[in-house]
């Protein structure tokens, strides 16, 4: 805090006294920005990281996950040939952190944009079009709303039967109507805008001013709300997982793997600490990068 | 006051019962015969039976005679019994809903006693005078803690407390050795209480910061300092009764996530409360439960939003007379 | 009032300084203001928006949030410096000797409360009255400042209020213990322009029937002119010219002032072309050398740009801060 001198404030003469003071410069290097946002870039640093290699899985020189040894179960990490031990099956458990990351991200990375897509595009049509197309979207809504949570996504699984795409198309289904009504909110806020009306004046046909005028605006609120609830759904794709409901075995995966590191919980603890951590992390990471997504896009949010 | 609630309750009726079409529409979705399914699976290959059975169950009926049949049993609290264990459903959701119950009363009371009164705290340090630094750590704190997913806590928990230590028992609502009675319950919720709740926590302690931050700057509070109100007046008089009312709002929320959340954490808690009944029946495609359990769940939630409206229009004076 | 009193300084401000430090540098909102108000008197103060004319006032009465500060200067009412009273003591003036009203008439009355409740808790906090008493108290204040019903109008929530309506609540509130001074910061910009002739009466009723001193800030110079006794200009965070209303407004001194009634349309006048004045406002998250009106000012002479001036007396009782003088 600076110190009260008030001498310093009135001035005092001399031409070389410049005027007025120049102002601080700001760090405009790309060092300066790093430190600046230092939770953010070490988030994303490890981000792309897991990516790359979940994307990679196929080409990496590591054992086959899917293959047990039940000769070798529960091996202890550091032993040969078995950098984190093996599972109670016998497979390698690094190779499985590997594809089960694959799957894991992969699948709640797909559910998300699937969400997005279906809740924006229902958003338009009940926020622009209106009338009768917004009542039955709105009443759909509301009864898509009346079910908490994802209580609906596991009766849809009920029918379904569990798999992979069962789930992620019941959690997506879940999903929608809120984020439907959230879209609608806001492209009635763009839709009343004069250059809504000015296109509608040009005589340009609806679904034009829809994808042309109106979702531009929405976008940056669209990217902010999907990086921001990229979160819940790799969450809830493991935890889907973990419960059976989802992937199913031997494919590898974090949440299952979690269940099974469950299972054999008092003879190799270890099992479970893997997957354990690396959701963890992961779910950390698309959080920071979320909030700093939503802290860039939108400016008029005061940073508390 | 009365006619707001009257208006409510008379739109919660139609929803009701779209709801409870989508249920039965989800339930008379399985492809194929059920009772069929149900007989091959146990091994018995009788069509005669087959058609006994649905004639008996009313399975031949038209869809909407049955909607009707299932609506009629159901109000009276009919279900059905369960696939899987042969029990009436209604009896199985009400026991889950009771287990359940303890962890989640447990859960909201910490979100309210920790969640809502650090994020006070939090706001107060940001307003005053303090170190950067204490700022800075309770508005961080809460993202970390709402950033883990409720699972990896549990198993941490686990291992930590439950295996390596052995301080706390690693599942089930109570153990042989300890007896039952309360000190047992109390040390079998601890850690599943814990991993519910964190999320839900972290995201109410952040919010009431936030909320509270706002509140602080509005000119209404100037003018109570200028009247010469005291501090805690000012605080818990004037602020906290308008940080509440967002606050109510998002405490209805919360049966949506717990609910969610005992889905995960009662299967690795092994709780038989409602979440794992949910999930089992699930698995195992057990029908009955499924739609009595979603029926029930759902029917208490928009109660339970009811009673949040009301109770943000009895708080919030310009709902009241707006 | 013997004249002795009336030549004895209700307020006395002595080189106040207001600072906030904020990331981006910091802010000298108020910078050296020093100026007195007598009891009875209406002072109006007036200036561009972020002269520094509203951060003065609250520094009154030390209502300034973090990252602000006041630094520097001391304000002596009743022969005690407000500056240096701790919280109690700070507390028994504010809304009894000194009450402040705002600019956002329902914005300054808490929503969720009835009006009455507000009143009478402004009443109590002060006056050691049964809070019955405190309602007749209240309904008695609320007739006074012209609302009707009173009554019932004291069960409403402000949202029930129109914006005259809640200002009058608002002064009513700011009255309920007689103050001594009455700090009104901009109390008609957010009103209906009948509205605003309104509540401007009612502050000259109340200024001459409780003999209640009151420092009007606005940057409507017009107002300044119909109802004001003294008028202090600030500019930069500083003040830069005052006198008595009269005076400054036929004989501005300094630039500014000249500049701020030369920029004011003349309804008779139909060839006057509007004279805006030129360029902005000084930044003042750095330290300023000179005068601060100086790039602005068409009367600048070389010092100007050099020595800031001091606040001095032109004549008796008009003051001027500028290098011409």
């Amino acid at each position: 805090m600076a110190d009260a001198d008030l001498s310093q404030t009135v001035t005092l003469g001399g031409p070389s006294v410049p005027r007025p003071l120049a102002g601080r410069s700001r760090r405009g290097s790309a060092a300066g920005f790093l430190k600046e946002h230092l939770a953010l870039s070490l988030a994303t640093g490890v981000f792309m990281l897991t990516v790359v290699i979940a994307v990679l899985a196929p080409w990496l020189p590591i054992d086959d996950p899917i293959r047990g040894d039940i000769l070798n179960r529960f091996l202890s990490p550091g032993s040969e040939g078995h950098i984190l031990g093996t599972d109670s099956l016998g497979r390698d458990i690094f190779a499985r952190l590997i594809w089960g990351g694959r799957t894991s991200i992969l699948v709640g990375v797909a559910a998300n944009l699937g969400v997005t897509v279906l809740s924006v595009f229902f958003g338009l049509l009940a926020g622009y079009l209106g009338g009768r197309v917004d009542g039955v979207i709105m009443r759909l809504v509301d009864v898509g709303l009346a079910f908490p949570g994802l209580l609906l996504a596991l009766a849809i699984l009920a029918i379904l039967g569990p798999s992979i795409v069962n789930m992620a198309i019941a959690v997506v289904l879940s999903s929608v109507p809120l984020n439907v009504r959230f879209f609608r909110g806001e492209v009635l806020r763009v839709r009343s805008a004069k250059f809504v009306e000015a296109a509608r004046i040009l005589g340009y046909g609806k679904w034009r001013i829809m994808f042309r005028e109106v979702l531009p605006n929405v976008m940056p609120l669209i990217i902010t709300v999907t990086a921001l609830h990229a979160t819940s759904f790799f969450v809830f794709t493991a935890g889907f997982s973990l419960l059976g409901l989802g992937v199913r075995p031997p494919e590898p995966d974090w949440g299952s793997m979690i269940a099974e590191g469950l299972a054999a919980i008092y003879q190799a603890p270890a099992v479970l600490l893997g997957p354990t951590v690396l959701i963890s992390v992961v779910a950390i990471c698309f959080n920071v990068i979320g909030d700093e997504v939503q802290v860039i896009l939108s400016p008029t949010e005061s940073q508390l | 006051m009365t006619p707001y609630i009257v208006r409510r309750l008379l739109f919660l009726l139609p929803l009701l019962l779209a709801v409870s079409v989508v249920v039965f529409a989800l339930g008379k979705t399985l492809p194929g015969d059920p009772v069929a399914a149900f007989l091959n699976a146990a091994g018995v290959n009788n069509p005669t039976l087959v058609a006994e059975i649905r004639a008996k169950y009313g399975l031949d009926d038209s869809l909407p005679v049955q909607y009707w049949t299932w609506l009629k049993l159901a109000v009276q609290g009919d279900f059905g019994d369960s696939i899987r264990k042969g029990e009436p459903v209604t009896a199985l959701v009400l026991r889950g809903m009771r287990n359940t119950g303890s962890v989640a009363a447990a859960s909201v009371i910490l979100v309210i006693a920790v969640g809502w009164t650090m994020g006070v705290v939090a706001a107060l340090v940001h307003n005053r005078r303090w170190p950067q630094v204490f700022s800075r750590f309770l508005a961080l704190f809460p993202v970390l803690m709402l950033s883990v997913p409720g699972f990896s806590i549990a198993v941490l928990m686990i291992l930590l407390f439950g295996v390596l230590l052995g301080w706390l028992p690693t599942g089930g609502v109570s153990s042989a050795r300890d007896g039952g009675g309360f000190a047992d319950l109390a040390k079998h919720m601890i850690m599943p209480t814990i991993a519910l709740a964190l999320a839900s926590v972290g995201a109410n302690w952040r919010l009431a910061r936030n909320i509270m931050i706002e509140v602080l700057h509005e000119d209404y509070i100037r003018t109570a300092y200028a009247k010469g109100l005291p501090l805690w007046r000012v605080l818990f008089v004037h602020a906290l009764r308008n940080a509440i009312i967002p606050l109510i709002t998002s405490a209805g929320l919360l049966f949506g996530s717990l609910l969610t959340g005992s889905f995960i954490l009662e299967f690795i808690f092994n709780w038989p409360g409602i979440g794992r009944l949910m999930v089992e029946s699930t698995l195992f495609r057990d029908i009955p439960v499924v739609m009595g359990g979603t029926m029930v769940l759902a029917a208490l939630y928009l109660l339970i939003n009811l009673a949040v409206d009301v109770l943000y229009a009895a708080v919030d004076p310009r709902v009241r007379y707006g | 009032m013997t004249d002795a009193a009336r030549y004895e300084p209700l307020l006395s401000v002595r080189d106040l300084r207001t600072y906030f430090f904020t990331r981006s540098g910091v802010v000298r909102a108020v910078n050296g203001v020093s100026f007195d108000v007598f009891p009875g008197e209406v002072v109006g103060m007036v200036g561009e928006s972020g002269c520094g004319k509203t951060v003065t006032a609250l520094s009154v009465l030390d209502l300034i949030d973090p990252p602000g500060q006041v630094v520097g200067g001391e304000v002596v009412f009743n022969g005690r410096d407000l500056l240096k009273l701790g919280g109690r003591d700070l507390r028994r003036i504010r809304g009894n000797d000194i009450a402040m009203i705002f600019q956002n008439p329902v914005g300054a009355l808490n929503p969720v409360f009835s009006v009455g409740r507000q009143l009478s808790e402004a009443i109590l906090a002060h006056q050691d009255v049964s809070k019955q008493q405190a309602r007749e108290q209240a309904i008695q204040l609320i007739e006074r400042v012209g609302i009707p019903d009173p009554v019932r109008r004291l069960r409403q929530h402000p949202h029930q209020f129109s914006g005259g309506m809640a200002q009058r609540v608002v002064i009513a509130m700011a009255l309920a213990n007689q103050p001594k001074l009455l700090i009104a910061d901009e109390p008609t910009t957010a009103l209906d322009v009948t509205i605003q002739a309104q509540i401007l009466d009612l502050l000259r009723e109340l200024n001459q029937e409780y003999g209640m001193a009151v420092i009007h800030i606005t940057h409507n110079m017009a107002l300044v002119a119909e109802s004001c006794d003294r008028t202090i200009v600030m500019y930069g965070g500083k003040i830069s010219e005052s006198g008595r209303t009269e005076t400054v407004f036929e004989r501005p001194l300094h630039p500014y002032t000249q500049a701020l009634l030369e920029s004011v349309p003349n309804l008779e006048d139909d060839e006057q072309d509007l004279v805006p004045l030129e360029g902005f406002p000084p930044d003042i998250t750095e330290e300023w050398v000179g005068c601060e009106f100086e790039p602005r000012c068409a009367q600048r002479i070389d010092r100007c740009a050099l020595e800031n001036p001091a606040l001095r007396d032109a004549e008796p009782g008009h003051a001027v801060r500028c290098h011409l003088y």
